[in-house]
Parts: C-alpha cells; sequence; structure tokens
C-alpha cells in the first residue's frame, strides 16, 4: 500500500470573477520514504495540490472532490479538528518558502520547539528540549546550545528555513511537505538546504514532496517528478527518464527554456505566451493553446494518462495508439542527453 | 556591427572607446545617521569620555570596469555582496563616496542630468512595483519623452511603436500595469526605458521573480533590443545562469569587490577563484550527465561594516592557503593568538607568559618552530605592554590570505582577471583553473 495515493482531486477558489479551478482532478501517488518533485511555473497550481493534501485551503478556497488516502485513512473526510490533532504536523509536516512569516517572532527558536515536541510527544520540559538541541544540530544550526535560546530574527535567512526543518522534523512526520523552500536563498545557502534534505530523508527515513519551478532542484533531491500544468499533472516519471525522453510537449518546453549555467542564447527556445486563467480555462487539453503540436481533437477531448508501463505516463492525445502520428521532438537538440557537447559555442 | 539610432548617434564611431568607465568606486554608507547617534561613551578617549563611532557599511568597495557600446556585462554575486549599490551609484541615485565614473568620456559630474538621464536607464527587479498602478501603460512609456519634450502626438506613436517591439499590442496603451502578467510588465518597464533611445540600459535583477519560461522570452527580448538598439547594458544578477545567457563579460562580486572578472563563456568552463568556483558549483543543473549541486562554503557573507582582513573571502574559503609548515590546527591556534593580540586582549592575561602560550598553542603539533620562537616573543612583548611588537612578531607567520587584499590582476589569458593569492603556473596556463 502506497503512503499517500491522491485520487481526482479537485480544489475551486469561488472568486467574485469566476471559480478558479486551480487544482482539477490530479492523481498520484507516493511510497514510503520516496520523494516526489511537483513542478511547474506559477499559477500551476503546485501549491494549492499540496496545501490541499492537508487541510489548509481557506476560504473562497475549497477541496471540492477526491480522495486523499494516507496509509489508508481517508483525509478528506476528517474534520478539521482531527487534522490538526491526529495529521498536522505529527503524520505530514510542511515547511514554507517563507521561513520568517512560519515562525513566531516574538517567542526563541528553542520554546516554539520545545512546545512543538512536548504538545506533540508528551515529554517533559526537559527532555524536549534535549530533543531540540540535538534537531538542532541535526538540521545543521551550529552551536545549538547557545542558539536554541535566540530569537527568530538573529538567525540568518538559511538558518531560519533550517529552524523550520527542524520543526518539521519535531514528531518523526513520515511525510514532509516542502514548498518553494529554497527560492528565495543564495545558491550557496540553497546548496546546503538540498544537502540536508537529502540527508533527512536517509536518517529520518521520511517521505518528501518537494514543490518548485527549478527543474535542477528537483534533480537533487527527487526521486520522481510530477509536471503540472494549470491544475492538472501533464506527465509523471522518474527523474532521469523525465529529463531524457520527456513526453509531453509541455515538459519538452519546459526543459527547453530553462536558463542553465551552461546555455547560451541560441541554446533555449522558450514557449510563447504566459498560461492561460484558471477561471475558463481551454477546453479539452489546457496547453493545446500553447502547444506547438496540438491538432484538432486537443480541443475536443481531454486527455488521459497514458502508461506505456514503464513508469512514466503523459496525458497527451499524441500517445493514443488511435493517433498514429510522429512523437513531437521538441528536446532533440543537439548537447542534451546524449553526452555529446555540440551546440554549444564557447570561446 | 553598426548601429544608427534615430538621433544620428553612430554606435562604431565610439566603438573603441569604453560608454562607460568605472574607476576604483567605492559607496559607504555610514553605520549611524544624525548628528549624535554615532557619539559612544567612551572612558579611555582624551579629555571628554566620548569617542565617535565612523563605521560604515562598505558596499562597494574599490570597484574598477569598463563597458564599451554595445557591450553586456554582468555583475553576480550573493546578497549583500552590494551590486544593487553598484548599480545604484553608477547611475548618480546614490552619491558615490570615492572613485569616477566617466560616460562616454565625461565625468557624469560634467554632464548636465537632463542629458544624462537621457541617455542612461535602469529596469528594475520588481515589475509590480516600478509600475504607478494609476497611469495608462502607454503614458508610462511617453514618461521618459515628455521630460525631453516631445509633442503629444509624436510621443503617442513613439509609444505605440514600443509596445509592439517588446512583443505587446498597440491596444495596451490604455490599460493599466495591473491587467497584466509580471512578465508583460517586465516588458513594459523595458519599453519605457528604450522610449528615450539610451545608450545605457543598467537592469537590476530583470527576471528574478519570473517564471523560467518567461525569464527565457524577457531574456531573449533584451538580447533581440540590444542588436536593435546598439545598447550596452550592466546586468546585475544573483542568477548566474541568467548573467551567463546574456553577458559578454562577467564580474563575480564579494563583499564589495570584484573578485573575479572575465568572458562569460571562459567564467562558466572554468574558475581561478575560489568564490567564483564555489557559487557555481552551487547552481543545481537540471541535466543528470553533469555535476550535481556541491556545498564548498558553509556560512554567511561576512557584515561588510567590518570585513575581514586581507582577502575578505578567506573566513570562507575552502582553498585558504595555510603557511608553510603549519598544520591546519596549529595555523588556527597560532591565529586566534594573532586575533586576540591585535585586540590587546589576551586570554588569562594575568598569567605567566608561559601559561598563556600554553593556553594557546598547547603542545603545539605541526607549528614550524620559528613560529613558535615569535610566539613566545610575542606573548613576552605582549606582558611588557609592547602590543605594537607583539603583533609584528606574530604576523610574520600570518597567512598571505589574511595579511595582503590581493588585487585584480590578469591572469591566464589576458581577457580575464583575479584577486587570488593561489599561484598560477605561468601565464596563459589555463591547468590551475578549477573546474
Amino acid at each position: 500500500m502506497s503512503l499517500l495515493a491522491v485520487e481526482d482531486l479537485r480544489t475551486y477558489f469561488f472568486t467574485p470573477e469566476g471559480i478558479v479551478q486551480a487544482v482539477d482532478g490530479i492523481d498520484f501517488e507516493l511510497e514510503a520514504g520516496e520523494s516526489l518533485g511537483i513542478v511547474g511555473e506559477s499559477g500551476a497550481g503546485k501549491s494549492v495540490a499540496v496545501k490541499s493534501l492537508m487541510g489548509l485551503i481557506r476560504e473562497p478556497g475549497r477541496v471540492v472532490d477526491g480522495s486523499i488516502r494516507f496509509e489508508g485513512r481517508e483525509l478528506t473526510d476528517l474534520s478539521e479538528e482531527q487534522l490538526r490533532r491526529e495529521i498536522r504536523g505529527n503524520e505530514i509536516a510542511i515547511v514554507f518558502q517563507d521561513a520568517m512569516s512560519a515562525l513566531n517572532p516574538v517567542f526563541t527558536v528553542g520554546s516554539q520547539l520545545v512546545e512543538v515536541i512536548r504538545e506533540n510527544t508528551g515529554r517533559t520540559e526537559t527532555e524536549a528540549r534535549a530533543r531540540a538541541i540535538e534537531l538542532l544540530d541535526d538540521v545543521g544550526i551550529p552551536d545549538p546550545e547557545q542558539r536554541i535560546d535566540e530569537y527568530p530574527h538573529q538567525y540568518s535567512g538559511g538558518m531560519q528555513q533550517r529552524a523550520m526543518i527542524a520543526m518539521a522534523l519535531a514528531c518523526d512526520p513520515k511525510l514532509i511537505i516542502a514548498d518553494e523552500p529554497t527560492t528565495a536563498l543564495d545558491v550557496t545557502i540553497q546548496a546546503g538546504i538540498l544537502d540536508l534534505f537529502e540527508d533527512i530523508q536517509e536518517r529520518y527515513d521520511t517521505s518528501v514532496i518537494y514543490v518548485t519551478h527549478d527543474l535542477g532542484v528537483v534533480r537533487e533531491v527527487c526521486d520522481r517528478v510530477a509536471v503540472m500544468y494549470l491544475g492538472k499533472i501533464v506527465e509523471t516519471a522518474p527523474y532521469e527518464e523525465l529529463y531524457r525522453n520527456p513526453k509531453h510537449p509541455y515538459t519538452q518546453s519546459l526543459l527547453n527554456s530553462v536558463v542553465t549555467p551552461d546555455a547560451t542564447l541560441d541554446g533555449i527556445d522558450p514557449i510563447e505566451g504566459t498560461m492561460p486563467s484558471g477561471v475558463s480555462p481551454p477546453s479539452g487539453c489546457r496547453f493545446r493553446t500553447r502547444c506547438p503540436v496540438a491538432f484538432d481533437e486537443c480541443s475536443r477531448l481531454v486527455p488521459p494518462r497514458y502508461d506505456d508501463g514503464t513508469d512514466h505516463d503523459v496525458a497527451c492525445l499524441l500517445y493514443d495508439e488511435r493517433n498514429p502520428r510522429d512523437e513531437p521532438a521538441l528536446h532533440e537538440r543537439p548537447g542534451r542527453g546524449d553526452g555529446s557537447a555540440e551546440g554549444f559555442t564557447d570561446d | 556591427m553598426s548601429t544608427t539610432d534615430s538621433t544620428g548617434r553612430d554606435a562604431t564611431d565610439r566603438a573603441d572607446e569604453p560608454l562607460l568607465d568605472v574607476q576604483d568606486l567605492k559607496k559607504h554608507f555610514p553605520v549611524n545617521t544624525g548628528l549624535f547617534a554615532s557619539v559612544r561613551f567612551d572612558r579611555g578617549s582624551g579629555i571628554l569620555p566620548f569617542g565617535y563611532d565612523d563605521s560604515s557599511v562598505k558596499a562597494v568597495d574599490g570597484v574598477s570596469f569598463e563597458l564599451r557600446p554595445g557591450e553586456t556585462f554582468g555583475v553576480v554575486g550573493e546578497s549583500g555582496c552590494g551590486k544593487s549599490t553598484l548599480a545604484r551609484t553608477i547611475l548618480g541615485l546614490e552619491e558615490p563616496t570615492a572613485g569616477d565614473v566617466h560616460f562616454d568620456g565625461r565625468s557624469i559630474d560634467e554632464i548636465p542630468e537632463a542629458e544624462f538621464r537621457k541617455r542612461s536607464q535602469m529596469v528594475f527587479q520588481d515589475p509590480n512595483s516600478s509600475l504607478n498602478a494609476r497611469r495608462k501603460v502607454g503614458h508610462i512609456i511617453e514618461d521618459p519623452l515628455e521630460g525631453a519634450g516631445w509633442e503629444t502626438e509624436r510621443r503617442r506613436q513613439r509609444a505605440l511603436e514600443l509596445l509592439e517591439q517588446v512583443g505587446l499590442k498597440r491596444e495596451y496603451y490604455t490599460r493599466y500595469p495591473h491587467e497584466f502578467s509580471g512578465g508583460q510588465r517586465q516588458r513594459i518597464n523595458l519599453a519605457r526605458a528604450l522610449s528615450i533611445n539610451p545608450d545605457l540600459v543598467v537592469a537590476d535583477e530583470p527576471v528574478s521573480g519570473l517564471d523560467v519560461s518567461v525569464q527565457a522570452q524577457i531574456l531573449n527580448l533584451m538580447d533581440d533590443l540590444q542588436t536593435e538598439y546598439g545598447l550596452a547594458y550592466l546586468l546585475i544578477s544573483h542568477d548566474l545562469s541568467v548573467v551567463r545567457y546574456v553577458a559578454d563579460r562577467v564580474a563575480v562580486m564579494y563583499l564589495g569587490e570584484f573578485v573575479e572578472v572575465a568572458p562569460a563563456a571562459r567564467l562558466f568552463s572554468e574558475q581561478y577563484h575560489p568564490y567564483a568556483n564555489s557559487l557555481l558549483s552551487a547552481v543545481p543543473n537540471p541535466d543528470p550527465d553533469e555535476p550535481g549541486v556541491t556545498t564548498r562554503i558553509g556560512g554567511n557573507v561576512p557584515s561588510a561594516s567590518n570585513p575581514p582582513s586581507g582577502c575578505r573571502f578567506h573566513t570562507r574559503c575552502p582553498e585558504f592557503i595555510h603557511p608553510d609548515g603549519f598544520s591546519v590546527d596549529a595555523y588556527e591556534r597560532y591565529e586566534r593568538l594573532l586575533a586576540d593580540v591585535r585586540d590587546r586582549n589576551l586570554e588569562d592575561g594575568t598569567g605567566a607568559p608561559d601559561s598563556i602560550l600554553a593556553a594557546y598553542l598547547d603542545d603545539s603539533e605541526g607549528l614550524p618552530s620559528n613560529a613558535r620562537r615569535a610566539a613566545e616573543r610575542a606573548v613576552q612583548a605582549a606582558a611588557d605592554d609592547k602590543w605594537d611588537e607583539a603583533e609584528q612578531a606574530l604576523a610574520e607567520h600570518e597567512s598571505v590570505c589574511q595579511a595582503n587584499n590581493p588585487a585584480l590582476e590578469p591572469v591566464g589569458a589576458s581577457d580575464r582577471e583575479t584577486a587570488c593569492h593561489l599561484p598560477f603556473d605561468g601565464v596563459g596556463s589555463e591547468e590551475r583553473g578549477r573546474e
């Protein structure tokens, strides 16, 4: 049995401008100890998707349909009270992008950690404090015995994020959700946090869902990756498979638009236009308005997910056997994946 | 490339002369502002028991470079390294503390403000807050033209033209900024910056905060506009990938100083300065065939109000040079003694010289004998209150990284410069490049 099985999850926002279908029927599974990356551009619905898992969607938003089974337990049936007591923190913990706003500025880091530990494990004050120091040490805070008594503002940005991660680890959750935890940090600091995530997974044997827009980050921390576009998952595969053999035209374009340190101007071919609004998404396939290989059926049929049995599935009509046509080959440019370095005209 | 723009200036005429010539530019911000804020109670200072705290944040501390017409010069560094202050100081938005900025052969102090504003423009990071929400997009784009005294109808025509050039529709002229996405707003910003036909555009983080696909679109647009208008860009970014993508030359900045300057392609294939190397190896690359992220440096950028002595990167440097004969541990102990002597405050200062020495150096394995003798002399001198003598004795064996701040000097091929004490095997050799 999977640790987490999400089926047909739909989260809508009921705004005066109309109903925003932020997450519109996504399915995925997560095994114990596995890490899944959810990538997509802003507005794709990745943050809403993970917040839905923890019941953190607030008015005017609502999970309107679907099932979230965590260790066989249906989370959508639980009350707010049950979610708070039994799930959040002790089973599933979340790390946000903005650590400073998630930490309380008027309490020391230690007292916040101790409170969480006592609340969830029933340890005594002294035991909890010892555990808190251990956790701060685990997440790489220098001199944890001293720094435990400091306030969040005395920590640097990277250390605040580490403290947040310590907070998340405090109750030995089975799943940690990380929502763009390094987006606001410098690359040198980010590198340390990414190392920490790998380390945590090994030592604590937790599963991780890592939300990010950066494929390079996914490569560092995730086993599998789900690509989201306008409320839907368009492709799921193990990371390396996805990179070497992207099937969905959106994934292919996304890989082609990534600006990396070894790409020059000619190596990049961005997708045209911007993501349409979630209020009135395109009919059929939602990517068709920007898709370079869209055909007539794309506007009529919502593409189901095609799975060729290799743990790599894609929601695109091009992969329907009844549509015999050549696979799109946008990703085949020299210098990527095949190990050759042509195409880069350095020097 | 010959680009004759509408004002009749010909880019090729000036191609050999730098458009922008920055010499030893410094910008320091006082830590305390106001008449009394800097006054400190200080018993030790002469007749009046007050001292004056004139410490300052050395945001930009001696930066020199040239920017040629039509060229893109990128400045990268972590937050707090002073790159944005550099941009603002060059444009005259901050008064420089020292140094010269020459624009097209003249000092910017001598150029009338109106002329300088016409020829240099800035694009800011946050496209949301840099556009006036209450004004129509067309009018925003026309602003610089209005300042230059263009007539209404001509302005309108130019704004419509520009909208198309930056990939927007002419109909957007009458819309308001909130109707646009972040990427579109950055296009509007570019249109506004270009309306007056400047020679120089300073772009401070023009694409951070935008989605990857939109980033690439904006960078492509900037590149197209550069070709069309013969612009020179000064591009400030924390994102090495972005800089790599569009810059001709790149400077890596650390704590107010340039540590390495090189043509973009060459810098990204190999780095001489350990900081440049550490920074690059921390950038995640989606390609599984490329090396993954490595953490070569820890900690944070030290405070710019009290930067480390010598090479400013030495506190985090993975390739710190230990003086000959020292073990890593022994040098650490020796260094602590030196630091405390400099502070005129030895631990256990009342004890006998021998016990002080033992407290600092312990059994001192891995300590060269002449350094040990220097330490003995120093502790004795300190005990006699001859601190300067003590400091001198110890400084003899100090690491070069702490003793001297390396200057930016040409290394390897002549078109690149680095500020590092590490030896390089002869001029022209790329062997020492760290990959």
